[in-house]
């Protein structure tokens, strides 16, 4: 390997470069579903304002702003949680946190795999993960969809009990991997 | 923020809010975020057990030409999904080529190379360790350790080829060498002239002198030529130092001090070296291409520094050099410093100052206006001043702008001999 190579540090800003289109990919298709699903309600001023967070999000990316992708994940999940709960599309507010959720992802990898010294890793690691990710997309938004469609009558007291054990899974889920860090 | 608080705290909030609200379409939208989460989890990174080799290509180096780094590390543990490698670079050099830091997945087993290029400032540089990052599959949990990987580097001052210096030192070594030892016997310049002797060779009998009496003749005697004993004083004291844009004064002298001695080293003399600055750097004379190692090597570890007891040169521990050896310094050499080297003088050092000049050093970088251009002149005065007194006790001194060639300002200044020096005993 010669670090000094153009070709192979042109190789590498390209996989860089792919990994930033994708972002932005993603962030285009958060806002665009999200800001439907507000449009299908009759709500087309809110479906602006969630257009400008996707452009201020994209913005934030291009210019390099840390934190931005934290804030743009926040921002459109809490945008479909207001959505479902304005009783709008459900199936564009999931997608919009689908798609935020891989953007957010695909933003860090791809700051870690402009570190990567090979141009041929960087990609077989950027395949690898957007695999990973497609699939992780796909189980989430079917699962959720599965939720949506399937309707069971659970009493208060079983509802609390399944919150609870979800409360306290995810708990010791987060514990886990903060004690791995 | 870590990935892991933003991604639990949106569960959370989803959660409390479809719970609090009965609402289950809000739990429906943390179900993607719960998949990923539970995806990440048993790809965690686990305890690293990771081995790192560091090859520095080369390891003792003259400053300039750039340095290699290569570093291999192995995983000796499980997968490791996303691993970045960071080597602690010194602060001082910088990277020419390449990435101090490196991405990669490692399998169990796999080796992983790393390659970078240093630009070769004057130093000694150590490393210690190389820090990694583990993430798992998604980065959400990360660990950082520091895995050793040691490595040294020297990186030695250029060194300037200079002619041959003409210095006087009252006394000589027994060896044949260069230096004028004021001695009558073998030699090439005519010393004086003494009675024959058995044994002198014919051709030396100085026939118009033997004219002159009736029953003597007289021989033609020559100056002995001997090694010497040379000693190196390297001012490195924090107040000399001066730096313009990313030069700097010290780094000219460091460079000038080594030419010195590559140039008495090489001419046969015994050569040591006192680096005068934060602490006393000593290194014992010697002769030959292991001494110019060991005084380059000192060189290298120079650093301007300050000490309360070292900030005068009155501590200067002249003892280490041999009584009547010539003493080289390299310093801008002060006001304050004139007593201590006046006495160094009364005790029969033969003395040469190289004086790099930080007034036109700093000019270099100095716009041009009246009140520069005045405190220019009176700092020059005041060296003037303090080179008269110098030269009047019989020291020789040589002024230095550093973007001079310190060997054409040594001859220049040290080429032609006035009058009034040979009255004081220095005849060159």
């Amino acid at each position: 390997m010669r670090p000094a190579d153009p070709e192979h540090l042109a190789e590498l800003s390209s996989t860089e470069a792919t990994g930033k289109r994708l972002v932005a990919l993603c962030i285009g298709l958060a806002a665009a579903s999200l800001a439907a699903g507000y449009v299908l309600g009759g709500r087309p001023v809110e479906a602006l304002l969630i257009l400008l967070l996707g452009a201020l999000w994209l913005g934030g990316e291009w210019r390099g702003w840390s934190r931005v992708d934290a804030v743009g994940l926040v921002g459109c999940t809490g945008v479909a949680a207001a959505g479902m709960w304005l009783d709008l599309a459900p199936g564009w507010m999931l997608a919009g946190v689908v798609w935020a959720l891989s953007a957010w992802d695909l933003s860090t990898f791809t700051r870690w795999v402009a570190s990567v010294q090979t141009a041929e890793k960087a990609r077989v690691l950027l395949r690898q993960h957007l695999r990973r990710l497609l699939i992780v997309d796909v189980v989430g938004a079917l699962l959720a969809g599965a939720a949506l469609a399937i309707r069971l009558r659970l009493g208060l007291a079983l509802m609390l009990l399944l919150g609870l054990v979800l409360f306290l899974g995810v708990s010791r889920a987060i514990r886990f991997l903060r004690r791995e860090s | 923020m870590r990935r892991i608080l933003i991604l639990g705290g949106l569960i959370y909030l989803l959660l409390l809010g479809g719970l609090a609200s009965l609402d289950r379409r809000l739990l429906v939208l943390a179900i993607p975020l719960l998949v990923y989460l539970g995806t990440a989890l048993p790809f965690g990174p686990g305890e690293l057990r990771l081995r790192a080799v560091r090859s520095l290509s080369p390891d003792r180096t003259i400053e300039g030409p750039p340095v290699s780094v290569r570093l291999s590390i192995t995983n000796e543990g499980s997968a490791l999904e996303q691993l970045l490698v960071r080597d602690l670079v010194p602060r001082r050099l910088g990277v020419e080529d390449g990435k101090p830091a490196a991405a990669i997945a490692l399998g169990p087993g796999e080796t992983f190379e790393m390659e970078y290029r240093l630009r070769s400032e004057r130093g000694t540089y150590d490393w210690e360790h190389i820090q990694v990052t583990a993430g798992d599959l998604f980065g959400l949990s990360q660990q950082t350790t520091l895995v050793p990987a040691p490595g040294h580097l020297t990186v030695l001052p250029r060194v300037v080829s200079l002619r041959r210096l003409a210095i006087r030192p009252l006394r000589t070594r027994g060896h044949a060498g260069p230096v004028p030892a004021r001695q009558g016997g073998p030699g090439t310049d005519f010393y004086g002239v003494r009675e024959y002797q058995l044994g002198d060779p014919q051709r030396w009998i100085n026939w118009r002198a033997s004219a002159r009496h009736d029953a003597a003749l007289f021989t033609n005697e020559f100056e002995q030529e001997r090694i010497a004993n040379v000693g190196l004083i390297l001012d490195a004291r924090a107040r000399n130092e001066v730096r313009a844009a990313s030069d700097s004064l010290f780094e000219h002298a460091v460079r000038a001090t080594a030419s010195l001695a590559d140039t008495f080293l090489r001419d046969g003399n015994r050569v040591g070296l006192l680096v005068f600055g934060r602490y006393v750097d000593w290194t014992f004379p010697g002769y030959g291409k292991v001494q110019r190692e060991q005084i380059l090597r000192a060189l290298a570890r120079a650093e301007p520094g300050e000490s309360q007891i070292f900030d005068s040169l009155e501590y200067l521990p002249t003892r280490l050099f041999p009584a009547g050896s010539q003493i080289v310094m390299v310093s801008p050499v002060s006001r304050d410093d004139l007593p201590v080297l006046l006495r160094l003088r009364a005790r029969g050092y033969q003395l040469l100052v190289i004086r790099p000049d930080p007034v036109a050093f700093e000019m270099q970088g100095l716009a041009s206006e009246p009140s520069v251009e005045l405190a220019a002149r009176i700092l020059r005065a005041e060296r003037g001043l303090v080179a008269r007194r110098l030269r009047q006790a019989g020291v020789q001194v040589v002024e230095w702008p550093v973007d001079r060639m310190l060997d054409q300002m040594i001859h220049a200044s040290l080429g032609r001999v006035p009058p009034w020096f040979r009255l004081v005993g220095v005849e060159s």
